[in-house]
């Protein structure tokens, strides 16, 4: 059992190596799109200058997507959550094609909730994984966290755009926080090998039994009636109709149609 | 020694075929035709009473083991302790038990049968496999009590059977009473204080139908242990044995609709004690020294059944080359779905969460298993250890501290999983990440802890058989 075992997890060491790191990056398509680039801040935290210097930053997403950066004051959001606002704003601004969410990377700056939120969907979707939205969220909010929000926005659309063209982001914290994981994993799995494969297992009352040399005769049962007891215990009546309805528990998707996720970050 | 009656060569009993066999000239003889060759000694000749036999002793001067043969020849290694000493000699009597279960594995089908189960065990130490170590196995006839138990008598039990009718639960109540006649015998538990009951239950079951009348021509070319354990050490054992089967025999139908159950059966049936035997059962032993020589681990063979119990400690090397090779993959794998996944993420308040459960599970394992390494070690584990010593419960307690310095990750490792989980819930996200660094670090660290357990757990402290004085290396 060990020459097999030890050649199948040798395969799959060198096997990772080849399989490892497959980047999702679309090429982007040729010719001019009809996407857009929205920028509204409404919560007044950028200048005109850095309103024109994050267009600039947006501008290489619009090969893959509409790109929209969107900011609420305080008391700005009715919706109770940054993912719940952004996903409107996405649907209202760049809308939808028939039962198809037009495509759209999206970055919200909440100063009600406190949040960032970043919301892809369309095909960008398929590009901008969750885990890629929380880790570029991860890597930003600081600057959100200290009044800088043209860096938080600026580094997140070129975290964005980094992503949609080589698909890679830049998440240490993960890749230590997996490796640590992994080897937890690989050692607790290793350890129950070693307890199925080494432990001493003793004989069982049954085993004992089979080897013993036994005979037994028995006679007819004689059941004695020893008399009864009673008690009093009446059933209670049941108040009201039995079980409860409930609320019909919220499906997925949402109000807007659903397709869309994020990740998000509080500062 | 039985001496071959053709050629004078020395005789040895043979497992394959069962009989007395001259290596010089081939005769074989059966082992009771031996014993009468040699019945015509007379008492006054050999000093020895008829219900013993003589013996030579061969003691460790290490441990204080002793090993019992009826032929004299330089005993080299210790079976119990493993050291590489000659053992000292002397002749004497020894109480001759009443049946034998010849050997019939032979030494080679045992080397093979302890091979087939080294190769399961992906982690054993190299050194465990090699000719020169395996070569040791000795075949000696370990001392058992073997045990009768009678049912005679009437069982009567009580049962009750409720039903509602109206606003009344009505209880009848029956007694039912059954003759009972049986015989349960063979059951058997080792009587030496050196044989750890854990590797004697691990070979069991011995077949009671295999046992002959002794004779010592079955011990030429073996060994037998000193046999200093008494009975009634295991006689509890034996009645529950015993009850159980009776227990399944008598328990029908009729018991189930009176509401008796088969455990309130099993304690009316009247056992009483039947006649009980000595006899030697045949293992083949091997003690293998620790690296640091202070501990030993043992792997028996039964010799009747071929079936094989042995303490397999892990090579801590090998199993680290394991973990690294499962790890690789299964690092790119995680990482690979996390990225490429549409709803999964993989945030150090998951793992934390997680965490804070794991270290529950971890905190378990290891008390469980340091509580049986610390019996495992000191020969706790052995009813006739116990007795022979006069130990107590409050003597095997295992000291304040002995476990602290394992719980100690595991405990601390949950304590911080659950004050970030449920408690703190910090908004930086370093923090976050810092913790589960640290979590995941202290129960990796923990899981090495348990192989470290496991390894406890696979031997033992060098026995001392109430020794006096002197080690291998005085």
């Amino acid at each position: 059992m060990r020459k097999p075992l030890f050649t199948l997890l040798l395969f799959a060491f060198i096997l990772s190596f080849f399989t490892a790191f497959s980047p999702s990056a679309l090429a982007a398509e040729e010719g001019a799109t009809d996407y857009r680039i929205v920028i509204s801040d409404k919560a007044g935290l950028l200048e005109e200058d850095e309103i024109e210097a994050l267009k600039a930053d947006m501008e290489p997403v619009l090969q893959y997507s509409n790109a929209g950066f969107f900011t609420v004051p305080e008391d700005g959001n009715a919706y109770g959550s940054a993912e719940a606002l952004i996903k409107r704003l996405s649907w209202d601004t760049f809308g939808r094609t028939g039962q198809t969410q037009e495509d759209a990377v999206c970055f919200l700056i909440d100063m009600d909730t406190r949040e960032i939120y970043l919301y892809s969907n369309g095909s960008a979707r398929s590009l901008i994984t969750v885990s890629d939205a929380v880790s570029i969220t991860d890597n930003t909010y600081r600057y959100a966290s200290f009044g800088d929000f043209y860096s938080c926005a600026s580094a997140t659309f070129r975290q964005v755009t980094r992503k949609l063209q080589s698909g890679v982001v830049f998440r240490p914290m993960m890749i230590i926080t997996t490796v640590l994981l992994s080897l937890l994993i690989s050692a607790f799995i290793m350890y129950l090998v070693v307890r199925a494969t080494m432990k001493m297992r003793g004989a069982s009352s049954a085993d004992l039994q089979k080897a013993a040399v036994a005979s037994v005769q028995t006679g007819t049962i004689e059941v004695i009636d020893k008399g009864s007891t009673r008690v009093y215990s009446p059933i209670r009546s049941s108040g009201g109709g039995g079980g409860g309805g409930g609320h019909s528990g919220g499906g997925g998707g949402g109000r807007f149609g659903g397709g869309g996720h994020g990740g998000g970050h509080g500062f | 020694m039985y001496k071959c009656p053709g050629c004078g060569a020395p005789l040895r009993f043979d497992p394959a075929t069962q009989l007395m066999v001259c290596d010089h000239c081939s005769r074989q003889l059966t082992p009771t035709d031996v014993n009468l060759l040699y019945e015509n000694l007379s008492e006054a000749e050999t000093n020895v009473r008829p219900e013993d036999y003589q013996a030579y002793v061969y003691t460790c001067p290490n441990c204080g083991a002793k090993l019992l043969s009826t032929e004299e020849a330089a005993v080299t290694f210790c079976s119990f302790c493993g050291s590489n000493v000659a053992l000292v000699e002397r002749l004497d009597s020894e109480e001759a038990p009443d049946v034998v279960i010849p050997f019939k594995i032979t030494k080679e089908q045992c080397v093979s049968a302890y091979r087939k189960k080294l190769g399961k065990a992906l982690f054993a130490p190299s050194k465990m496999r090699k000719d020169t170590n395996v070569e040791r196995f000795r075949g000696i006839y370990m001392p058992y009590w073997i045990y009768s138990r009678d049912a005679d008598g009437i069982v009567t039990t009580k049962g009750t059977v409720s039903h509602r009718r109206g606003d009344y639960i009505i209880k009848e109540n029956f007694e039912l009473r059954e003759p009972v006649n049986g015989s349960f015998g063979g059951v058997a538990y080792d009587a030496s204080s050196s044989f750890s009951d854990t590797i004697s239950d691990a070979i069991a079951p011995f077949s009671a139908t295999s046992a002959v009348d002794f004779k010592t021509s079955y011990m030429s070319g073996f060994y037998a242990d000193v046999s200093d354990v008494e009975a009634h050490v295991y006689s509890d054992a034996a009645d529950n044995v015993a009850r159980d089967y009776f227990a399944e025999k008598l328990y029908t139908s009729d018991y189930v609709m009176h509401g008796v159950s088969q455990s309130e059966l099993r304690e009316k049936i009247p056992i009483s004690a039947g006649k009980r035997k000595k006899g030697y059962f045949p293992v083949w032993f091997l003690a293998n020294r620790s690296a640091d020589q202070k501990h030993v681990s043992y792997a028996v063979v039964n010799g009747e059944t071929g079936k094989v119990a042995a303490d397999i400690p892990v090579s801590f090397w090998k199993y680290l080359i394991g973990v690294l090779l499962l790890a690789v993959p299964l690092a790119f794998l995680i990482y690979f779905i996390v990225t490429n996944s549409q709803e999964l993420s993989l945030s150090p308040d998951m793992i934390l969460f997680a965490s804070t459960f794991l270290s529950v599970i971890f905190l378990l394992i290891q008390n469980s298993g340091l509580t049986k390494a610390y019996l495992k070690e000191n020969l706790f584990n052995d009813k006739g250890y116990i007795f022979r010593r006069n130990l107590t419960k409050a003597d095997m307690k295992p000291p304040a501290g002995y476990k602290i310095r394992y719980l100690i990750k595991p405990l601390i490792a949950g304590i911080l999983s659950a004050i970030m989980s449920f408690i703190w819930n910090p908004d930086e996200d370093l923090i976050w990440y810092f913790a589960a660094i640290v979590v995941l670090f202290l129960l990796i660290w923990s899981v090495f802890d348990m192989v470290r357990i496991h390894n406890k757990l696979a031997k033992q402290k060098l026995p001392q058989f109430e020794k006096r004085g002197g080690d291998e290396n005085a």
